[in-house]
């Protein structure tokens, strides 16, 4: 019996996926696992894995987070860069914060729930992180955009005709109350801290650069 | 070397090393497609399939090869999902849902290898490389079938009149196009397939991982436990650049350090996924029997790609923006192992090449830097795009040129000695109508939906770009994210999954109804008024 046209067509193509599945799904990565038992390959292969007497303590190539169980750092050890993976250094769960360069207004904590952490913008973020590494070694944490608690200087600017006009309402979008705002007056207007839950989504954001020193990439302390 | 020297020394040595590769892969190419003889293993093959090595093809019955292929594999690679729990190597993962399963199928048959997903949470060993990676091969090659298929078309004469084709085959019979399982065949037994085991091995050397471990458990230095992960990474890396397929092993891609341990294999992996695409205008030169046409479309291919870069490396080396002036760099999103430059440069690489493999989350680039990326994709991957899909968008792009060129000085348009007429220029307009129109078709239902808008994770303007990049990326079969965006729901990932289908097999086909329609014509014969395709 011949088979109509298409379905020999098909029948061709599921042969030739399993065919190619065998070639290019199983001989081809067991070959290079093949290969790679050899000296010289083999421990790259493995993980790179680092081991202390007959316990395994890394992966060389593997950042690991060298804090204390409440996240503070270990100060015998190198602190290494902030990581996004899980809740840090979790190689189960990699990633990347995917925030944006104007990810600056965060979302403030709830006071009544004290598991609610809110969520904090990049700039907050960076601004916590300058200060609390400055802290820790001593040196000028301070940064453009950043108030001198270590959150993102970031004014929501009311006018008086959506976003143009006088200046009718300021508040410090990232300063939660009852924080003193890290400006006192912006053209003339107090500035208000922040409240949770208040629609601030009418106000311009308007992030304020202030006297840090720029920042260079690599900058030394004076 | 300060940063900037070091990220304009890297682009220099890449350009390089992809100019040296260009004529001795572009030509063993051009012999791989073009050959008459078998090997052993592809005869044993083709009797595997039944299929008779020496018949040749209609552009249907090619185009229809092409669907019946790719059909099945989204069948089982589909069914391979929904079952993963109960096989070996599962890693205890379940099952994966319906609707991820056929994001998911859809998106390795397209090479788009657009991930919902987290590798290291969501696949078991045993389904990333027999099922996800089998596809990076497979579509790699299916893609330049095509465009091999599509030059044939120009090259063979009908066979009324006895023409043969001007690179002098011995003519096949009318408007024939090859025979897509020989092509299939021979493109990954004889091109990926060993340049893939080259290239696992060297990476391996550099540090990436190749095992079949469910991982280690590790007691760390400050007393917490990780566990470290394993797998055959880096059998499945190689492919996904070398294919310009992108999917990663893990959900940080090519920034994780099994993945792409140190600075060299950065430099490796960038190359790996740029060098069959800038290769292929040679062996498309090869075989229309003109070395300058092949030369023509690769400088088309480089000026945009070289400007891609530079813009690239310019606004993230300047980064404009809140953050990055709080930073004083753009360094969010990047691996501090590979620097701002060369991530920004792997950035525009991937995103030039449908690739879409990542070393840096592109959601944290400055304005620009983003906006960059996402032209790169709207191109429609031409500069030089994926493999094959690359040379048969930008070929297109060349007809309709002619096109328009001739209509404005008068002259009959023809492109490789075939006239470009009604049919002809339909099948182009088609081909270059359809992704646009599905990433603004797709980017209005986002944005008009609730459940398009509840996976915006950035405020603002920013918010609408991470919906436009996801269909962009998904119309155009690239497969890289402004990750920010929640993707993994069911509208999201049937929405996207039909953006995928559409814009891979939709341009595929019109590709070779253009194909199967200058493949009949007679070749006009050179005449004075003719536009020189060649040289300005």
């Amino acid at each position: 019996m011949r088979l109509p046209a298409w379905i020999a067509q098909h029948l061709a193509a599921l042969r030739a996926l399993l065919v190619l599945t065998v070639l290019t799904g199983v001989v081809y990565p067991l070959a290079v696992t093949a290969v790679a038992q050899i000296p010289g390959l083999k421990y790259q292969a493995d993980g790179s894995l680092v081991k202390i007497g007959d316990s395994t303590v890394a992966s060389a190539i593997i950042g690991q987070g060298f804090v204390d169980k409440d996240g503070n750092p270990l100060v015998q050890y190198f602190q290494i860069r902030p990581s996004d993976a899980g809740t840090g250094w979790d190689p189960t769960a990699t990633g990347a914060s995917n925030l944006g360069p104007e990810s600056v207004v965060d979302t403030l904590p709830n006071p009544a729930d004290k598991n609610k952490v809110g969520r904090p913008s990049l700039l907050t973020q960076v601004c916590t992180r300058s200060l609390k590494v400055g802290k820790l070694e001593g040196v000028d944490g301070s940064r453009p955009y950043c108030t001198p608690g270590g959150a993102g200087a970031v004014l929501g600017v009311f006018h008086r005709d959506g976003s143009t006009g006088p200046v009718t309402r300021v508040v410090s979008l990232n300063e939660a109350c009852p924080t003193t705002p890290f400006l006192a007056s912006y053209q003339g207007v107090t500035v208000e801290c922040a409240r949770f839950g208040a629609d601030y989504t009418k106000a311009v954001a308007t992030p304020v650069r202030g006297d840090a020193p720029a920042t260079r990439r690599y900058r030394r302390t004076p | 070397m300060s940063d900037t020297t070091a990220g304009a020394v890297f682009i220099a040595v890449l350009a390089l090393a992809l100019a040296a590769a260009y004529r001795p892969l572009g030509d063993y190419m051009y012999r791989v497609v073009n050959s008459t003889r078998h090997l052993r293993v592809e005869r044993v093959m083709y009797r595997l399939i039944g299929v008779n090595p020496d018949g040749e093809q209609s552009w249907g019955v090619y185009a229809r090869s092409v669907l019946a292929f790719s059909a099945v594999s989204v069948l089982f690679l589909y069914l391979f999902l929904r079952v993963q729990h109960w096989l070996w190597l599962s890693l205890g993962f379940p099952n994966v849902v319906p609707s991820g399963a056929w994001n998911t199928a859809v998106s390795f048959v397209t090479n788009t290898n657009w991930q919902w997903y987290s590798g290291e949470s969501t696949m078991g060993h045993l389904v990333q490389m027999a099922g996800l990676a089998v596809q990076n091969f497979a579509s790699a090659a299916v893609g330049i079938a095509v465009a091999v298929a599509l030059v044939r078309g120009f090259t063979r004469g009908s066979a009324k009149s006895g023409l043969r084709g001007s690179a002098g085959q011995p003519g096949p019979g009318a408007d024939q196009l090859g025979n897509f399982w020989v092509d299939l065949v021979r493109i990954c037994v004889r091109i990926v397939l060993p340049l893939s085991v080259l290239a696992a091995v060297v990476l391996v050397a550099g540090g990436a991982i190749q095992n079949l471990s469910a991982g280690t458990d590790v007691h760390t230095l400050a007393g917490a436990t990780q566990h470290i992960t394993g797998g055959p990474v880096a059998s499945q890396e190689a492919i996904k650049d070398l294919g310009t397929n992108g999917g990663g092993f893990y959900n940080a891609n090519s920034a994780h350090p099994f993945e792409n341990p140190t600075a060299w294999t950065n430099w490796l992996e960038i190359f790996l996924l740029l060098v069959i695409s800038f290769s292929l205008p040679r062996t498309f030169g090869r075989l229309v029997g003109s070395n300058k046409q092949g030369y023509a479309i690769v400088a088309a291919m480089v000026i945009m790609a070289a400007g891609s870069i530079i813009m690239i490396n310019v606004l993230q080396g300047t980064h404009p923006g809140t953050v990055p002036a709080a930073v004083g760099a753009a360094t969010e999103g990047t691996e501090s192992r590979f620097g701002v430059f060369n991530s920004g440069t792997f950035a525009s690489a991937t995103t030039l090449t449908s690739t879409g493999s990542v070393d840096s989350f592109h959601d944290s680039y400055t304005a620009l830097g983003g906006g960059v990326l996402l032209l790169n994709m709207m191109l429609g991957e031409v500069a030089p795009g994926g493999t094959g899909s690359g040379l048969y968008g930008i070929l297109i792009l060349a007809v309709l040129t002619v096109f328009v060129a001739g209509l404005m000085v008068g002259r009959t348009p023809e492109y490789l000695g075939k006239k470009i007429g009604a049919r002809e220029v339909k099948f182009a307009s088609l081909y270059f109508l359809t992704t646009p129109t599905l990433v603004l078709a797709g980017t209005a239902v986002g944005m008009a939906t609730g459940w398009g808008k509840a996976g915006i994770l950035n405020p603002g303007a920013h918010g609408l770009s991470e919906v436009l990049y996801a269909f962009t990326s998904a119309a155009n079969n690239n497969g890289s994210a402004f990750a920010g965006l929640t993707v993994n729901t069911t509208p999201y990932n049937i929405a996207l999954g039909l953006a995928m289908l559409l814009g891979r097999f939709l341009p595929m086909v019109f590709a070779l109804g253009l194909a199967g329609s200058v493949a009949g014509q007679n070749p006009v014969p050179e005449s004075a008024g003719r536009c020189w395709s060649a040289s300005p």
